[in-house]
C-alpha cells in the first residue's frame, strides 16, 4: 500500500537547515494496522504528512497504492487525498458551528458529490460511529469522545483505502480512548482500510501489527509483523 | 467544490459570526445609502428638469437671437458693443445695471420666415399691463404674454382649445386673481369680463400733429396732451384659469395669457413709437419637423451661417443637466469615500477570520480542497458581507427616501406628482453588483493569504 525509498525531509534554508526525515525506506502492507512510534520532535509526524501527500519529501520516492506522490502535480495530490484517504486528529478538527451532517459531508463536498448523495452517505458514516442521533445537532454540543468518533465518520465517509490517525486518543480520557481504538479496529476490519496511527503510547501501538519507531528522523527499528511493515 | 456550494459553505460560515458580518456590512451599507440616494436624487431632477423644459419648450422650436450674450446664457454685456438701432435694453432688477442687448426686428423676422423650413416664427409680445381690475372690485397688477400652444399650462378650471391659439378676446387668467377679482373660486370666473389696461409712454401722433400746427397755443395744448401718457383698457373674457404650475420657468405671478390678435395689439400700443417697437430679444422660429433632431440641427446651422444666435429646448436642458449632473458626482464622491473606507472594513476583517480559521482552512486542504477553492471561498464570503450590506443600505435609502418624498416635495414646492427621489429597480441591482464586486476586490488579498496556507502548519496543534 504504502512504499517509501530513501525519503528525506528539510525543512529552514542553507544556514538554519532542520533534517525532519533522513533516508527513510519503509514499506506498508494494504489492510494492516500500522503504529508510528516516537517522541515527539521525533520526526514521526512528519513521516505521516510526507506518507499521506499533506507534505511533500525534499528527496526520495513516495509511492502509495501504486501512484508516485512526488510526481503529481498540486490538484492531483488533493484529488487523492480527498478520494482516498482519511484523517483524524488528536484536536478533533471539527467546525463547531455546523451540524454533524454538515461536518461529515465536507470530503465529499469538495468531490463534488451531489446533495442528496451526500446526505445518505453522510448518514451512513454517522452511523458507522453510533452518532445517528446527533445528525443535525451542532458540534459544539458533543463530548470529547463524540467529537473524535465525528472525526472518524468523516474520515470514512469517502471510503477511503487509508486512514491515517494522528494522536487520535491523545485529547481523550482512556476509557473514551479506548473505545476509540475498538472503533478504528473494528473499521479497519469492516472496510478493509490500511490503518496508520501515529501515537507516542507503546501500549497502544503494541495492539497494532507493526510497530515503525522513529526517533531524530530515522527509523531505528520496525517491530511486529514483518509481512506488514518492513 | 460545486459553486453552489461555496456560495452556501463562505454565506454559513459568516452566519457564524453574525455581530462582526453585520458591522463590517454597515459599513459598506452607509455606501450603499448614500449611493442609493444619490442615484434617486439625480434622476428626480433630470425626470423634474425634462418636464421643466417640455412645458415651457416646444421642442421643435429654435429660440433665435441677435445677441450673442443672451443665447449664450454667458454673463451678458460683460464688454461694450458698438451701437446700432437695434440695441435695447434689458432692465436688470434690484438696483442693478441694465444690460443692452442686440434684437432681432421686424426686417430679421421676415428673412426668417422665408428661411427654407422654417415653418413658423412667434414673436414674443410681453405685455406691461398697468392694472387688471373688473367692476366693483381693486386695481392690481399684473403682465401680459401671448399664448403658445406648444406650452399649455396647466388649467384648473375652463378649457383649452386641442389646437390653435385661444379665441381673440379671450384670456386664461392664473388662479392668483381669482380670489383678488372677487370670483367665488375659479369656475364663477369662467366666462366673465375682466379689463386690462395699459399705457402708451407718449403718443406718436400727438407729436406729428404738434409739428404741424403753428399755433403757439395750440403747440402748448398738443405738447400738454403729447406728454400725458395715454391709456387703453379693453374688456376680456376669463375662458380658462390656469394653475400654479410647478415647472414654469417665470418667476412671481404668472402672467396672464392672451390670444396673438390681442397680445400683438397690446404690445403695439404700449411700444408704438419707441425703440422698442417691433424689436425682440428673441423669436421663437420653428422647424418643419423639427422634432426630428437631424432636421432640427440642420435648420440651426442655416441659421448659424445668417448670423443669428440659436439656442434649442436640449441645450437648456443640457445647461440644466450639466449642473445637476455636478452636484451628484460632489455627492457621489462622498458616498465613494465611504465606500474606500469599508473596503478597509472588510480586508481587516476578512484577514482576522483567515487568522482565526487556520485550522479550519488547513483541515479542509488536508481533506483535498484545491487551493483556487479556498481563495475563491473566501472571496465569496467578502462578496456576500457585500450583498448583505448593499441590500441594507439601498432598502435602507429607499424606504427612507419613499417615507421622506411627501415631505421633500412640499418643501422644495415640486408641485403634486412630483418626486424629487425616484428610485429604479435595474439602478439598484447594478448598484448592488457593484458593491459586491468592490467587497471581492476587498476579500482578495485575505482569500490569497487563506489559499496560500501550508496545511501541515495550519493542523499544527502544539
Amino acid at each position: 500500500m504504502i512504499e517509501l525509498k530513501n525519503v528525506s525531509k528539510l525543512y529552514g534554508k542553507k544556514s538554519s537547515i532542520f533534517t525532519a526525515l533522513d533516508d527513510v525506506s519503509v514499506s506498508i502492507k494494504k489492510g494492516s494496522i500500522v503504529a508510528i512510534i516516537g517522541k515527539s520532535g521525533s520526526g514521526k509526524s512528519t513521516l505521516m504528512h510526507v506518507m499521506s501527500g499533506l507534505d511533500h519529501s525534499t528527496s526520495g520516492v513516495v509511492l502509495v497504492g501504486g501512484q508516485d506522490l512526488n510526481l503529481m502535480k498540486q490538484k492531483a495530490v488533493d484529488t487523492f487525498r480527498n478520494k482516498q484517504i482519511g484523517f483524524i486528529f488528536q484536536s478533533f478538527f471539527v467546525e463547531a458551528n455546523q451540524s454533524c451532517l454538515d461536518n461529515v459531508s465536507l470530503p465529499l463536498e469538495i468531490a463534488r458529490v451531489p446533495i442528496k448523495k451526500r446526505k445518505l452517505l453522510a448518514q451512513e458514516a454517522l452511523k458507522e460511529v453510533e452518532l445517528s442521533d446527533k445528525a443535525e445537532s451542532k458540534a459544539r454540543n458533543l463530548s470529547g469522545g463524540q467529537k473524535q468518533r465525528l472525526s472518524i465518520a468523516r474520515a470514512i465517509v469517502n471510503k477511503p483505502k487509508l486512514i491515517f490517525a494522528d494522536e487520535p486518543t491523545g485529547n481523550l480520557d482512556s476509557t473514551t480512548g479506548e473505545k476509540i481504538i475498538q472503533l478504528l479496529f473494528g473499521l479497519n476490519k469492516s472496510l478493509g482500510a490500511t490503518l496508520v496511527i501515529v501515537t507516542h503510547d507503546h501500549e497502544l501501538a503494541a495492539r497494532c501489527d507493526a510497530q515503525i519507531h522513529v526517533h531524530d528522523g530515522k527509523i531505528t527499528k520496525i517491530t511486529g509483523d514483518s509481512e506488514v511493515a518492513s | 467544490m460545486k459553486i453552489t456550494d461555496l456560495i452556501l459553505r463562505s454565506g454559513r460560515t459568516l452566519k457564524s459570526a453574525k455581530v462582526r458580518t453585520f458591522l463590517t456590512a454597515m459599513a459598506i451599507g452607509v455606501g450603499g445609502f448614500t449611493l442609493t440616494l444619490t442615484l434617486a436624487a439625480g434622476n428626480g431632477v433630470r425626470d423634474y428638469t425634462s418636464k421643466l423644459i417640455s412645458s415651457n419648450f416646444d421642442p421643435a422650436e429654435l429660440i433665435v437671437g441677435r445677441d450673442k450674450e443672451i443665447i449664450n446664457s454667458g454673463s451678458p454685456g460683460s464688454s461694450p458693443q458698438e451701437f446700432d438701432e437695434t440695441v435695447g435694453v434689458i432692465k436688470g432688477g434690484g438696483g442693478q445695471n441694465s444690460i443692452q442687448v442686440k434684437r432681432v426686428t421686424r426686417s430679421d423676422i421676415e428673412d426668417l420666415k422665408t428661411t427654407p423650413n422654417i415653418e413658423q416664427v412667434r414673436e414674443v409680445y410681453q405685455i406691461d399691463v398697468r392694472f387688471i381690475t373688473r367692476d366693483g372690485q381693486k386695481k392690481y397688477t399684473g403682465s401680459g404674454l401671448v399664448y403658445n400652444a406648444a406650452q399649455k399650462p396647466e388649467i384648473k378650471d375652463g378649457d383649452l382649445p386641442k389646437t390653435g391659439d385661444i379665441a381673440t378676446g379671450s384670456i386664461i387668467l392664473p388662479e392668483n386673481y381669482v380670489d383678488l377679482l372677487g370670483f367665488k373660486d375659479s369656475n364663477d370666473a369662467i366666462g366673465k369680463f375682466v379689463s386690462l389696461t395699459v399705457q402708451q409712454p407718449f403718443s406718436l401722433s400727438s407729436i406729428q400733429n404738434l409739428l404741424q400746427d403753428k399755433n403757439p397755443d395750440a403747440i402748448n395744448a398738443a405738447t400738454a396732451e403729447a406728454l400725458k401718457p395715454k391709456e387703453q383698457t379693453i374688456k376680456l373674457s376669463v375662458s380658462a384659469v390656469s394653475k400654479k404650475s410647478a415647472t414654469s420657468l417665470s418667476f412671481g405671478v404668472p402672467p396672464i395669457l392672451l390670444s396673438n390678435t390681442d397680445a400683438r395689439y397690446l404690445y403695439e400700443f404700449t411700444s408704438k413709437g419707441t425703440s422698442d417697437f417691433d424689436k425682440f430679444i428673441y423669436v421663437y422660429a420653428r422647424v418643419d419637423g423639427g422634432k426630428d433632431d437631424t432636421k432640427l440641427q440642420a435648420a440651426r446651422t442655416k441659421l448659424e451661417s445668417k448670423g443669428y444666435f440659436v439656442q434649442s429646448s436640449k441645450d437648456i436642458q443640457k445647461t440644466i443637466t450639466q449642473f445637476v449632473n455636478i452636484l451628484q458626482i460632489m455627492v457621489g464622491v462622498l458616498g465613494i469615500i465611504t465606500l474606500i473606507a469599508s473596503v478597509f472594513g472588510v480586508i481587516n476583517t476578512q484577514y482576522i477570520s483567515v487568522l482565526e480559521r487556520t485550522r479550519e482552512i488547513g483541515l479542509m486542504k488536508a481533506l483535498g480542497m484545491s487551493r483556487k477553492n479556498i481563495n475563491f471561498l473566501f472571496i465569496l464570503e467578502a462578496m456576500w458581507i457585500g450583498f448583505i450590506g448593499g441590500l441594507l443600505g439601498i432598502l435602507g435609502g429607499t424606504l427612507l427616501g419613499t417615507a421622506l418624498n411627501p415631505w421633500i416635495t412640499k418643501k422644495l414646492d415640486l408641485g403634486t406628482g412630483n418626486t424629487l427621489l425616484q428610485f429604479s429597480i435595474p439602478q439598484m441591482l447594478v448598484l448592488l453588483v457593484a458593491l459586491m464586486l468592490v467587497a471581492a476586490l476587498a476579500g482578495l488579498l485575505p482569500a490569497r493569504k487563506a489559499s496560500k496556507l501550508d496545511p501541515v502548519e495550519a493542523l499544527r496543534t502544539e
